[in-house]
């Protein structure tokens, strides 16, 4: 009974809290982060709560999350919006951008001033050794290495469409796009996709290549929300229409990539300094101490409902299952399957089915949870001696007091230790739930990939493997208090 | 002997395990307030005939009657309540105490505390048990001891009837001579019916009054100890009263 009340609890804690909330959400890489934030505190600045929901995986998981509502405004560009989220044809008319976009309940707002295209971009010693200039001029040269980022790869606007349009067909690889300047500075590739206003490539002195053929469309800055957002935040991230240019993007991205000043600081000046908002000297560090106890709290949330789920749908399934070998052997091998399905694999085929937030991650990471405690407590289930079995029978304990008083005991030990297990792989696998927008502790681990920021990393990462220790010892606690020690 | 003093009754039992017979046809009656041995080699069927009595198998033909009522399946366990059991190897439940595996089932019987100390501290002193050894685990106690506190658990409830499937092999012969003396001793205070399988001759010699010899799945002979010695049944019993009784 207590255990159904913690349960229920749990899962009251995981549900929003009423009010005029408004959340914001940003992908993965610096200038997403910048502008999410600057509409955050836009946003507060007339009076809403704002929570950041930062750093979703790639552009359709945001945009999944914004038609979910798990987030109500993200900012987007024009030439995304047109090709990965709508499929329009190239360069569609604003009228029918907007059409397509009501129909699903989202607006776009005015742009924010900077077209921050694909751009390819080439170290600065090659460029002038091979005279590149322009993407046509790579055509003379296949024995370039390329290394583009995993969405450019694919999407249709990125290089299938450049290299079709340019009649180029050397081989690329895969590369983060957090690390992909570092890689052509140490020379380990040539060639890799930017984004036109992105700050290291002034600290990198890239040098980026004309789109003599006007391949690449307009990538507009600008606000994808809601239509269900109130009027008053409307008009409030309106405000931002025209406000930044080319140059000024590449500052602000530069600021925080080159100078490593904070995001939320870099954004308040931006604010401040242009008149949008009034400089008010806030607490910036009570926000990060804020932030650390809100990602371990989710932490703590996703693990703990994974397992009390892995463990009310694993034992008892374990026990049904363990007397008939075909039953137990086929559990656990679909069991096993999924367990071998890699993590951000999983999590990423959850997003059709249950789409994106703490739900899908918390049926990911019971999915994982599930293969220790099955194997473990069918093992433990299995492995009783026979004769106690017979004897526990033969002495009149009724089923339940077997199971109570004999089976139960003796299957404790390993039955814990396939708990532990899952705890463990739990709270490991649950830092990547960041990447479907669960937040948790992987979320400044993400965003510090991202951002080329080890003091971010570490704030997830550390935490994290604490976390983990401090699971072990509970654990270990566990054990000594319920099993005798001749049984541990 | 009659029916009316009998405390087990076989009626044409007869039980096969995937299509294999391992008891045939067995009608048999063992008496009240008595030790009977069942005797046997290895793979004869003695165990599975005694696990018959308190229903852990239930023959495809024929029936048991226990304590003057044909074993009802669907109650065995209250059944079970009124019978002892301990088997080789002693099967005492590792993760509690010596003294909490006898306690065990009076306490599920709903025993007071006080009821339950006097009791196995009793039955402690019969076995020749020190009183500290009940806080120890099974692990920690000898082979013999683990034995005696067996035969504690399997009388706690005061059975009327015991069943002991080789309780007392696998310790050395000198602990097992004294174990003998204590179940002995045990019998002489508290006297219960028993059925005791063992492969072991002598030993039902020494502890049984009524014997049963089981070859095969079927009933060699049974009757009286000392009548049997004086009087094999046929060339089988002969010799192996022969062969391991002088």
């Amino acid at each position: 009974m207590k255990q159904l009340a913690a349960f229920i609890l749990l899962c009251a804690l995981c549900l929003p809290a009423a009010g005029e909330r408004i959340v914001v959400g940003s992908k993965t890489f610096t200038e997403s982060y910048l502008l999410a934030e600057i509409m955050s505190q836009l946003l507060e600045a007339s009076g809403y709560e704002v929570e950041r929901k930062y750093g979703f995986g790639g552009t359709l998981v945001c945009y999944q999350a914004l038609v979910n509502g798990e987030i109500d405004v993200y900012p987007e560009y024009t030439g995304t919006i047109s090709e990965t989220i709508l499929h329009l044809d190239p360069n569609p008319s604003p009228a029918e951008v907007d059409a397509a976009l009501s129909a699903i309940g989202l607006q776009t707002l005015t742009p924010i001033g900077f077209n921050n295209t694909y751009a390819i971009a080439a170290g600065p010693e090659l460029a002038t050794r091979l005279g590149l200039q322009k993407i046509s001029d790579l055509g003379a040269h296949p024995q370039l290495r390329l290394g583009f980022s995993h969405e450019f790869r694919d999407r249709d606007d990125g290089w299938p469409g450049l290299a079709g349009a340019y009649g180029l067909n050397m081989p690329t690889r895969g590369i983060e796009h957090g690390l992909a300047y570092r890689a052509i500075a140490d020379g380990s590739i040539d060639i890799t996709d930017a984004y036109s206003t992105d700050g290291d490539i002034a600290r990198y002195q890239l040098v980026l290549l004309d789109d003599d053929r006007q391949f690449f469309p307009r990538y507009d800055a600008l606000a994808l929300a809601r239509r269900a957002l109130p009027s008053v935040a409307l008009t409030q991230l309106e405000r931002l229409a025209g406000q930044i240019d080319d140059a000024k993007m590449r500052q602000l991205n530069s600021s925080v990539v080159v100078e490593k000043k904070d995001i939320a600081v870099v954004a308040r000046t931006f604010l401040a300094t242009s008149g949008l908002v009034e400089n008010r000297t806030g607490a910036i560090a009570d926000n990060a101490w804020r932030r650390l106890l809100r990602n371990i709290v989710r932490h703590l949330q996703l693990t703990v409902i994974a397992l009390l789920l892995a463990c009310l749908v694993g034992v008892p399934v374990a026990i049904l299952i363990h007397r008939s070998t075909l039953a137990s052997g086929g559990v656990l091998y679909v069991a096993g399957l999924l367990q071998t399905i890699p993590s951000i694999a999983l999590l990423a085929l959850m997003i059709p089915l249950f789409g994106v937030g703490v739900f899908p991650a918390i049926i990911a990471l019971f999915l994982y949870s599930l293969l220790p405690i099955l194997r473990n407590t069918t093992t433990a289930l299995k492995s009783i001696d026979p004769v106690l079995r017979r004897v526990a029978t033969g002495m009149g304990l009724t089923t339940t007091q077997q199971v109570k008083h004999v089976i139960f005991p003796l299957a404790m030990p390993n039955v814990l230790a396939g708990i532990r297990t899952a705890a463990i792989i739990s709270i490991g696998t649950a830092t990547l739930a960041a990447f479907i927008g669960a937040g948790g502790l992987g979320e400044p681990i993400v965003t510090g990939l991202a951002l080329n920021d080890t003091n971010l990393i570490l704030q997830g990462a550390i935490p994290a493997a604490l976390l983990a220790l401090g699971t072990e010892i509970l654990f270990e606690l566990i054990e000594r208090r319920l099993i005798p020690a001749h049984l541990r | 002997m009659n029916e009316r003093s009998a405390a087990v009754v076989f009626d044409s039992v007869t039980k096969s395990f995937d299509g294999r017979p391992v008891i045939s046809k067995i009608s048999l009656a063992l008496p009240a307030q008595r030790v009977t041995a069942i005797v046997g080699e290895s793979g004869s069927g003695k165990s599975t005939l005694l696990e018959h009595i308190n229903g852990l198998h239930r023959p495809d033909d024929g029936t048991v009657t226990v304590l003057d009522q044909r074993i009802d399946y669907s109650a065995v366990s209250e059944l079970r309540k009124r019978i002892g059991y301990a088997v080789q190897g002693v099967g005492l439940f590792p993760h509690l105490s010596a003294g909490d595996n006898t306690d065990l089932l009076a306490q599920l019987n709903n025993w007071g505390p006080q009821r339950i100390v006097e009791r196995r501290q009793r039955l402690m002193r019969l076995m020749e048990l020190e009183p500290e050894l009940a806080s120890r685990f099974p692990h920690q106690l000898s082979g013999g001891q683990q034995q005696r506190f067996g035969l504690c658990r399997a009388m706690m409830l005061e059975p009327p009837l015991l069943l002991l499937d080789e309780p007392f092999s696998g310790v050395d012969p000198i602990t097992r001579l004294g174990i003998h003396r204590e179940f002995l001793q045990l019998q002489e205070t508290e006297p219960t019916t028993v059925v005791l399988v063992t492969h072991d001759l002598r030993e039902a010699q020494k502890l049984a009054q009524y014997l049963v010899i089981i070859r095969a799945g079927r009933i060699v002979q049974s009757g009286p100890t000392a009548e049997l010695i004086a009087a094999p049944g046929d060339d089988y019993v002969a010799r192996l009263f022969r062969e391991h009784l002088q």
